[in-house]
């Protein structure tokens, strides 16, 4: 067990290996593995309350490890060495806001001992037009922007995005994903939107109640999140419905049969002429909730 | 963590987090002007007996300790509790910042607001009200008041550790304006009852108040030593607090949700 | 980098800048004129005489109404507030 820590496998930066985390009696993380490998991006999705923000925080070191071991760069995640060599984008919801964004960089560069240059960083991130401008008088997007260029600023090797672009607009989202692409360092992002890591990813992990539940490319895991969900009271039974085409999964949850397709109008006509006296019914798109919740086997 | 660099880090955590509060209205108005006013209200206007007599003297004192009080308070009640409500700290925390230069830049911060008071309310209390003292008065009145910045800080730390950012302004207040009044930064302790006078002696503004009164000769003539033994507990007591409130909400800055 | 240095250099001249000040204002402040000022006719020494225990209030009362006596020739009116 401890030979994979200490370090034969120099392209792994990042391992949580078995951890097990609570908040008091509430259990965040249950035994969950993780790697980050050199030189990808790391998506790290779940709902919110899957313990992404406690996984992150236990590889920055925020956190002290109950049970399990954590390791950067086969260190402890907290060591000055490690923290000199990466970057977080936390969400936090403000920094110095009297302070301008040139200097919240300057104040965040002199912490490193290698710092990319503050006009390198104004422009990695977009912000040359904001450099004088008081943090505390910038929009959301522009917010986010600034955190990215002080996560930066040690110019490091792994970079940690805590969902960076929650509570932002569509076009600062997408402003914020081309200049995150645009980078070739390793990453780690926790995001509960599906089209971040479409966008963003390399490699995703789905974690669900504090387990990996799924592990793939962003294609795979989209797959589970696609077509409609079809919710109704019926009493067809699942099994009748999972042969249709189309259909992903069927299951009874409650007193609604709830059944993901890829056509959810044949799959309605369908249920319609088996049960005249279906009521309730709901077509809605599939929230990555819920195709977690198929990934799980204990769904009710 | 080189020498050099360590020095570069602690000025300019020192130099930003006192740009950032100096350009906050809501603390740079209240903790400088609060002060000055009072004892011009007070001290000089309505002190009816002429230029020598000891009232501006003794509030010069005691309105000096009101001075680094404010600062020191809000600055680390306050401002530690919101930078750890927003995050900011969780943030520095995973930067290769060190801890130290956090706090010491709150300390420098305090003192450079404390500092300015003082000199003012020296300023007004010399031109206005005709207040002379010794030079080695002058210098011992403000090393006594500007070391009063080491209690009130860790006080300060002790409320910021414990409270919400939203709620630290009112609860600081609450702390901060009683205290002044109770140690009789305000009015001279001399006027209130024996009971209120025993009760001050609780009060770290009280026993700093009275060392920077020993000064000029015009304190209650309680020794030295009683003063420094009191401060030097209380800070003593205010870290131990602030360190359990700390390991309450897991570590430095952690938020629980 | 450079203007790290010149962000360093500004901040530690404005420090500097602020301790000389600090100093001067000091250093400027008036001293008592011989003879009349409160503070030089009293030695600091003689408020000990005094024996004041830490929880007697009433001697504080006393300790100052002494001091000012001695001090102005007149009685101090401790209760001006």
């Amino acid at each position: 067990m401890e030979n994979q820590f200490t370090g034969s496998d120099e392209s792994v930066l990042a391992r949580l290996s078995s951890v097990t985390h609570h908040y008091g009696s509430i259990l965040a993380l249950d035994g969950l593995d993780l790697e980050v490998r050199r030189g990808e991006v790391l998506g790290v999705l779940g709902p919110n309350g899957a313990g992404k923000t406690t996984a992150i925080n236990l590889l920055l070191g925020n956190l002290r490890v109950q049970q399990g071991s954590v390791s950067v760069f086969g260190q402890d995640p907290g060591a000055l060495q490690v923290r000199e060599r990466r970057g977080a984008m936390l969400q936090v919801s403000g920094i110095s806001g009297n302070l301008t964004v040139r200097e919240n960089i300057e104040l965040f560069s002199s912490y490193y001992p290698a710092p990319l240059a503050v006009a390198k960083l104004l422009s990695m991130a977009g912000l040359e037009d904001l450099s004088g401008r008081r943090f505390g008088k910038l929009s959301g997007g522009q917010k986010q922007r600034v955190m990215f260029a002080l996560a930066l600023a040690g110019d490091p090797e792994l970079l940690f995005l805590d969902e960076p672009t929650t509570g932002l607009d569509v076009d600062a989202r997408h402003r914020l994903w081309d200049e995150i692409r645009t980078l070739e360092v390793t990453a780690v992002l926790s995001t509960h939107n599906m089209a971040e890591v479409d966008a963003l990813a390399d490699r995703v992990i789905v974690i669900h109640h504090g387990r990996r539940i799924a592990d793939g490319t962003p294609a795979e895991i989209k797959s589970h999140a696609a077509g409609r969900l079809v919710r109704c009271v019926t009493c067809t039974l699942p099994d009748e419905i999972k042969q249709l085409p189309g259909v992903i999964q069927a299951k009874v949850r409650g007193r609604h049969l709830e059944v993901q397709t890829t056509l959810p109008e044949d799959l309605v006509r369908n249920l319609l002429a088996q049960d005249e006296e279906l009521v309730d019914l709901t077509v809605e798109a599939v929230d990555l909730e819920n195709a977690f919740l198929s990934l799980t086997k204990e769904s009710p | 963590m080189t020498l050099d660099r360590r020095i570069r880090v602690y000025l300019l955590e020192a130099h930003f987090q006192f740009i950032d509060v100096l350009r906050e209205p809501l603390f740079s108005i209240p903790v400088l002007a609060f002060p000055l006013v009072f004892y011009l209200f007070f001290g000089v206007i309505l002190n009816f007996g002429g230029t020598s007599m000891p009232m501006p003297t003794y509030l010069l004192a005691t309105y000096g300790v009101f001075g680094i009080l404010g600062p020191a308070l809000f600055n680390f009640g306050a401002g530690l509790a919101t930078e750890r409500d927003t995050g900011v700290l969780l943030l520095k925390q995973t930067t290769p910042m060190p801890v130290g230069a956090y706090f010491s830049a709150k300390i420098t911060t305090a003192l450079i607001f404390g500092a300015t008071v003082v000199s003012a309310l020296f300023l007004i209390a010399a031109y206005t009200a005709g207040v002379a003292l010794y030079r080695w008065q002058w210098f011992a009145l403000a090393g006594v008041l500007l070391a009063g910045v080491v209690p009130f800080c860790t006080l300060g730390l002790a409320i910021g550790a414990w409270v919400k950012g939203r709620s630290a302004v009112a609860i600081v207040n609450l702390i901060f304006l009683p205290m002044s009044m109770l140690s009789g930064l305000w009015i001279p302790i001399y006027v209130f009852g024996d009971f209120m006078q025993n009760m001050a002696l609780v009060l770290p503004a009280y026993h700093h108040a009275q060392l920077a009164l020993k000064v000029i000769g015009m304190d209650s003539g309680q020794p030295i030593l009683l003063h420094v033994i009191v401060l030097a507990g209380q800070t003593f007591i205010f870290m131990i607090v602030a360190a359990l409130g700390f390991r309450r909400t897991g570590g430095f800055s952690i938020r629980k949700s | 980098m450079k203007r790290t240095r010149n962000l360093i250099g500004r901040s530690l001249s404005g420090f500097g800048a602020g301790i000389v000040v600090f100093i001067g204002i000091i250093l400027t402040l008036p001293v008592p004129s011989t003879l009349l000022s409160p503070t030089e006719d009293v030695p600091q020494g003689s408020f000990a005489v005094i024996d004041v225990t830490v929880l007697s209030s009433n001697s504080h009362l006393r300790h100052l109404n002494m001091g000012y006596v001695v001090q102005n020739g007149s009685a101090y009116p401790n209760t001006t507030f």
